[in-house]
C-alpha cells in the first residue's frame, strides 16, 4: 500500500440548520482509543505455487490494513474539528465553551480493511515463453465507532456508541496498470471510504446529542 | 525462468517491483481509481458532457461540466454545441445556433477553459451570475481561479455550490472536484 498520507477532509451533505438555537453545549477534544496500527500492515493469509513441467503458477493472498501514518490528519483533532463544523452547519443546538452542557468522544474504532491478491504464472515450450502477473484488490470496508456522553456538570445524561460503515461492490476494470499505481489507488479508496464513514458517524453524532438534548 | 514470488512480510509497496500487471482488477470506487490517475493523466482535465454521457463516463475522472435542456431557454442542438466546445471552434460555429447573451458568454468561457485560457474563460464568468448553469458558473470561476493561482478556500467554496446547487449532478461535480483538489491536482 502507498504510503502518501492522505485527508479525512469531505464536503458535508446534511441540510443545513437555519433556525435558532436554544440551547448550547461544549465539546471536550475526543479521546482516542481506537487500535489502528501505526503503519499499514499486509498480513499474508494464504500463498501456493503449481508447478507442473511446462508450466508454473503462484498465488499469494495478503489482507491489508490501514495505518495511521497513511491518514495526514489527527483523528481525534479532524473528528472534533469536523463535529464543531458539522454543529455549526446542521445542529438544533449552538456551541459555547462555557456551557454546562457538554459533551465527550471517545474514537473507539477507526480502521479500514480490505483483501489483496498477487498472482502469476510462467509457461514455456522449447524456446518459446509466456509470463505476466496480476494484482487484485478490494473490497475493502471502513469502520468508524465513537461513543457519545452528554454530561450535565458531572452527571450522565445520555451515552450512545455509533457505529458507521462504508463499503461498496467491487467493480472490474479491465486495464493495464502498475502494481504500485494500483497499491497507491487501494489507499485512496480506502481513505475516502474512512472518510465517509466519519462523515456518517458525525452526522449521526449530532442527531444522537439532540435526541439527549431533548429529553433534559 | 523467473522464481515464484516469496510471501510478503510486510507492505506489498515495498516488494518485488518486477512484477508487471494485467489485470481484470476488483476495486470499491471506480470513481476513486479515476481520481489517482488523474494524477498520471495530466492533460484533459476538462470535459463537456450531456447527462447521459456523465452518468456512463469511465475513468479517469475530470472536470466535467454538464449541459443539459433546461439551461437554455430555447429547445437546442445539445450535442452539436458539445461537439464544436470539443472542436474548439464555438465562435466560428457560434450562428449555427440561437443563443441569448448569458448562453453565449457561458459557451466561450467554456472554450477558452478546453483552451486553457483561464484568464479571459475568468473574464467571461464575471460577466454571470454564480448561479448560471446551475451553479456550474461558479464551479468553473474557482476552476480559473485555482488555475491561475489564485488563493482560494477551497473546502468554503465546493461547500457553498453543494449547498447551492438544486441539481444532484452539479451536488457530485462539486464533490468530485473536491476529490480531485485532495488527491493533488
Amino acid at each position: 500500500m502507498s504510503k502518501k498520507p492522505i485527508t479525512l477532509g469531505y464536503l458535508s451533505q446534511s441540510v443545513p440548520n437555519v433556525n435558532s438555537r436554544q440551547v448550547a453545549i461544549s465539546v471536550d477534544r475526543p479521546q482516542n482509543s481506537s487500535a489502528m496500527p501505526p503503519a499499514p500492515v499486509a498480513d499474508v493469509v494464504g500463498s501456493g505455487v503449481t508447478p507442473a513441467i511446462i508450466y508454473t503458477g503462484w498465488r499469494n493472498d495478503f489482507y491489508c490494513t490501514m495505518g495511521r501514518s497513511q491518514i495526514k490528519d489527527d483523528p481525534s483533532d479532524f473528528v472534533y474539528n469536523a463535529f464543531l463544523t458539522e454543529a455549526k452547519r446542521s445542529a438544533s443546538f449552538g456551541i459555547d465553551s462555557t456551557s454546562d452542557l457538554r459533551l465527550q468522544m471517545d474514537i473507539q474504532a477507526l480502521e479500514v480493511k480490505g483483501p489483496y491478491r498477487n498472482t502469476g504464472f510462467f509457461f514455456y515450450l522449447f524456446f518459446f515463453a509466456v509470463w505476466g502477473t496480476t494484482d487484485f484488490m478490494g473490497p475493502s470496508a471502513a469502520t468508524c465507532s465513537i461513543k457519545y456522553t452528554l454530561m450535565s456538570g458531572e452527571r450522565k445524561l445520555t451515552e450512545k456508541v455509533i457505529t458507521t460503515r462504508s463499503a461498496l461492490d467491487p467493480l472490474q476494470l479491465h486495464e493495464q496498470m502498475d502494481p504500485t499505481l494500483l497499491r497507491g489507488t487501494y489507499s485512496v479508496v480506502m481513505g475516502e471510504q474512512l472518510s465517509d464513514a466519519v462523515r456518517m458517524n458525525i452526522e449521526q453524532g449530532i442527531n444522537a446529542t439532540e435526541g439527549g438534548l431533548q429529553a433534559l | 525462468m523467473p522464481v515464484p514470488l516469496a510471501p510478503l512480510k510486510m507492505c506489498p509497496s515495498t516488494q518485488d517491483q518486477r512484477a508487471r500487471t494485467r489485470d481484470q482488477i476488483p476495486l470499491a470506487f471506480i470513481v476513486l481509481i479515476a481520481v489517482l490517475s488523474i494524477s498520471c493523466a495530466g492533460e484533459r482535465m476538462y470535459r463537456v458532457s450531456d447527462r447521459s454521457a456523465y452518468l456512463n463516463r469511465i475513468p479517469p475522472e475530470r472536470k466535467y461540466v454538464v449541459l443539459e435542456k433546461s439551461h437554455f431557454k430555447e429547445p437546442m442542438d445539445i450535442d452539436g454545441i458539445i461537439k464544436a466546445l470539443h472542436d474548439r471552434n464555438m465562435t466560428a460555429q457560434a450562428t449555427n445556433f440561437d443563443w441569448s447573451d448569458y448562453e453565449f458568454t457561458f459557451m466561450l468561457a467554456v472554450e477558452n477553459i478546453l483552451k486553457k485560457e483561464f484568464e479571459a474563460a475568468r473574464n467571461q464568468l464575471t460577466l454571470l451570475s454564480d448561479a448560471d448553469f446551475d451553479w456550474q458558473v461558479k464551479l468553473l470561476e474557482i476552476d480559473c481561479a485555482r488555475e491561475l493561482g489564485q488563493a482560494v478556500d477551497v473546502l468554503k467554496e465546493y461547500q457553498m455550490v453543494y449547498d447551492s446547487a438544486q441539481n444532484p449532478i452539479v451536488k457530485e461535480l462539486a464533490k468530485t472536484r473536491y476529490r480531485i483538489y485532495k488527491y493533488g491536482k
